[in-house]
């Protein structure tokens, strides 16, 4: 009677100890976000002024997301700012995303479906490029477009598109590896070209890998601040919601940038188009795994 | 007139560094309406065989004609052949309905018609009651009649089947045979059909093809393959248990083996086609075999007991073995002493050089 009371004791500790863990690393991780929400509803106007009473707000006000909105942060452009970047932003990542999309799932389907020479090494070699980060490339490709004269949108998606479409290219690999080759044998029989069975079965069935292409290439391409920098950012017409955020943060110039609640305001902005984006591609990998999984 | 006509293709293909020639120089004509079944051992070439018919694979040599013509050029798409495959491959991400509809979608056909279609084949398959159903949610069974009806809803008058019943259970599969010879008999479409095993092949086919060594060994009428083998390989292949095969000479009217004591009459229908003294490879099937009364002598070396009747191994000397059929009702033990004789009529002879069945005079 003892010894089982105290093994439910135990047991309850340690549930305890888990949950109490979970907890405080769930607030670690969520303080920030919310720091950075409760400032874009506050009056907070410079970063050396925040401070952590500002955890509690005492006063909600909207002024700086209708700053934000309305507001003039470029002397020159006659629109509001910063809808027009976000538009800029949201172009060039869904451009990215598709063209990723096209890439990664063709190279994919080739490297899985082709009998070529070397296959095992060109398939290792792409898998291991994807180890290189990022930023490292960021100045041999503005040298590179600076000659090819496309530092301009058109030469960020080209930039953009690779640094996805390799990696996704492996896992489409993976994928269509998996995808028994009877399917498109039977289409090819039922009347569809090889293309044809290329994009209305192979698609289908290597669903949940488009979605996470997708969601790479607009993540990759949202979220990038140097190469688009090296890019575009002499032309301040042209500029992304990155760019503007960290114009607005002050790292420009920090006597001319406006007020720091009005920074946050732009972060929870631009942060709601991507929490859309995780939550449709989540559902949609997660239904195509449970419709492939009853398979025998 | 032959519907289907294989002209001396060859094709040759490397997997995995190692290089394969599974067709070599084979050539088939099947006429409208038949039922072929080819039969061969599993590797051999037969699903290969069928994807170049239905313009999967393109043959390194040699021509294919459906049809009364030439469609070496043509991709599958537009040979206007349908075709169901061992693993039925119905499109997990569609329902039955969707699936079985999709050949005809593709023709842009009109959507009234389609239905009408489907649900016509469905009921000839009986499975009107689970159109609306995933893939997944299906039996062994269920799922091939829906890969059938896949391929029937085309109209196409050629049908190819890749051991379409190879995943299903044993007793399921026998009312599948029929099923299908009754689909047969309904629509006379053309049907090509692959598979390694035995009583399938004999049991459904009109005329039967063996494939073995990259050509067509022997073809024709299930029955008479069965009973006069083309040659020595198809002899010991078709049929379960496998024919006794034996290396024997002619003497004096009778047949003698090389090994063993085996005394045969030569029949009467060979007596114009052999010599004195000749070579001569000679087979009996083991139910030709009669037990209990004649010359042939033999000791009992293994017993096979299957149910409906007994496999006997007889040992006739030089250990050399033969295999007779004996009721199940009929007690036998290892070690008896048995005396049997041949039916004179069921008795093959082969050239024992070629292999090749000698025809009698």
């Amino acid at each position: 009677m003892r010894g089982r009371s105290r093994r439910l004791a135990y047991k309850a500790l340690r549930l305890g100890i888990s949950y109490l863990v979970l907890i405080v690393v769930a607030i670690w991780a969520i303080i920030p976000i919310y720091y950075v929400i409760m400032l874009s509803f506050s009056h907070v106007t410079r970063l050396l002024a925040v401070s952590i009473k500002d955890l509690v707000p005492t006063q909600v006000t909207l002024q700086a997301y209708r700053e934000l909105l309305f507001g003039r942060f470029i002397p020159s452009i006659k629109a509001p700012d910063f809808p027009l970047w976000v538009a800029h932003s949201i172009m060039l990542a869904a451009a990215t995303s598709l063209l990723s999309i096209a890439l990664a799932m063709l190279a994919g389907y080739g490297l899985s479906r082709l009998d070529m020479p070397a296959k095992k090494t060109l398939a290792t070699f792409t898998y291991i490029i994807t180890f290189l980060p990022v930023t490292a490339t960021t100045v041999p490709l503005y040298l590179l477009f600076a000659q090819l004269r496309l530092l301009n949108y058109y030469g960020l998606v080209l930039a953009y598109t690779p640094g996805t479409a390799v990696f996704a290219a492996f896992l489409a690999k993976l994928a269509i590896d998996s995808i028994p080759p009877d399917y498109e044998d039977a289409a090819m029989v039922d009347g569809l070209s090889r293309f044809g069975v290329f994009i209305r079965i192979v698609f289908r069935m290597a669903m949940p890998i488009v979605a996470l292409t997708a969601l790479l290439g607009f993540l990759g391409a949202y979220m990038d601040y140097a190469t688009a920098y090296a890019f575009i950012g002499a032309n301040s017409n042209q500029w992304t919601a990155m760019l503007g955020l960290y114009y607005l943060a002050g790292l420009y110039n920090y006597a001319s940038a406006p007020n720091y609640n009005i920074f946050a305001a732009g972060a929870v902005l631009m942060g709601i188009p991507l929490m859309a984006l995780f939550l449709v591609s989540q559902r949609m990998m997660t239904r195509a795994y449970s419709s492939l999984a009853g398979i025998k | 007139m032959e519907y289907i006509k294989l002209e001396d293709i060859w094709k040759t293909y490397k997997t995995k560094g190692v290089t394969v020639t599974p067709l070599r120089g084979l050539s088939m004509s099947v006429d409208k309406g038949e039922l072929v079944v080819v039969l061969g051992p599993s590797g051999e070439g037969k699903t290969t065989l069928l994807r170049v018919i239905a313009g999967l694979l393109r043959q390194d040599k040699g021509h294919v004609y459906l049809r009364g013509e030439l469609v070496d050029d043509l991709p599958p798409r537009e040979r206007n052949v349908a075709m169901v495959f061992q693993s039925y491959a119905i499109y997990p991400f569609m329902s039955v309905y969707d699936n079985i509809a999709f050949p005809l979608k593709l023709m842009h056909r009109p959507k009234q018609e389609i239905d009408a279609q489907v649900k016509k084949v469905a009921e000839m398959l009986r499975i009107g009651d689970i159109l609306s159903k995933k893939p997944s949610e299906l039996s062994g069974g269920q799922r091939q009649r829906v890969a059938i009806a896949k391929a029937l809803v085309k109209g196409a008058d050629i049908l190819l089947m890749d051991e379409p019943m190879a995943n299903l259970d044993a007793i399921v599969r026998v009312y599948a045979r029929e099923e299908l010879k009754q689909l047969h008999k309904e629509l006379g479409t053309t049907i090509v059909y692959v598979t390694h095993d035995q009583v399938e092949a004999l049991s459904l086919a009109t005329k039967l093809a063996v494939l073995h060594d990259g050509v067509i060994q022997d073809f024709g009428d299930p029955m008479e393959v069965y009973r006069r083998p083309r040659n020595t390989w198809v002899a010991s292949f078709v049929g379960n248990p496998p024919m006794n095969v034996l290396e024997g000479t002619v003497r004096e009217g009778y047949i003698v083996s090389k090994k063993g004591e085996l005394k045969l009459p030569l029949p009467s229908s060979y007596r114009g086609s052999v010599r004195e003294g000749q070579d001569v490879t000679f087979g009996f099937r083991p139910e030709d075999a009669v037990v209990g009364e004649g010359d042939l002598r033999g000791v009992v070396s293994m017993i096979e007991r299957v149910g409906a009747y007994t496999v006997v191994h007889v040992d006739v000397g030089d250990g050399t073995l033969l295999r007779v059929l004996y009721p199940s009702t009929m007690q036998v033990n290892r070690g008896d002493k048995v005396s049997f004789t041949v039916r004179p009529g069921s008795l093959v002879l082969f050239d024992p050089a070629t292999g090749k069945r000698v025809e009698a005079a």
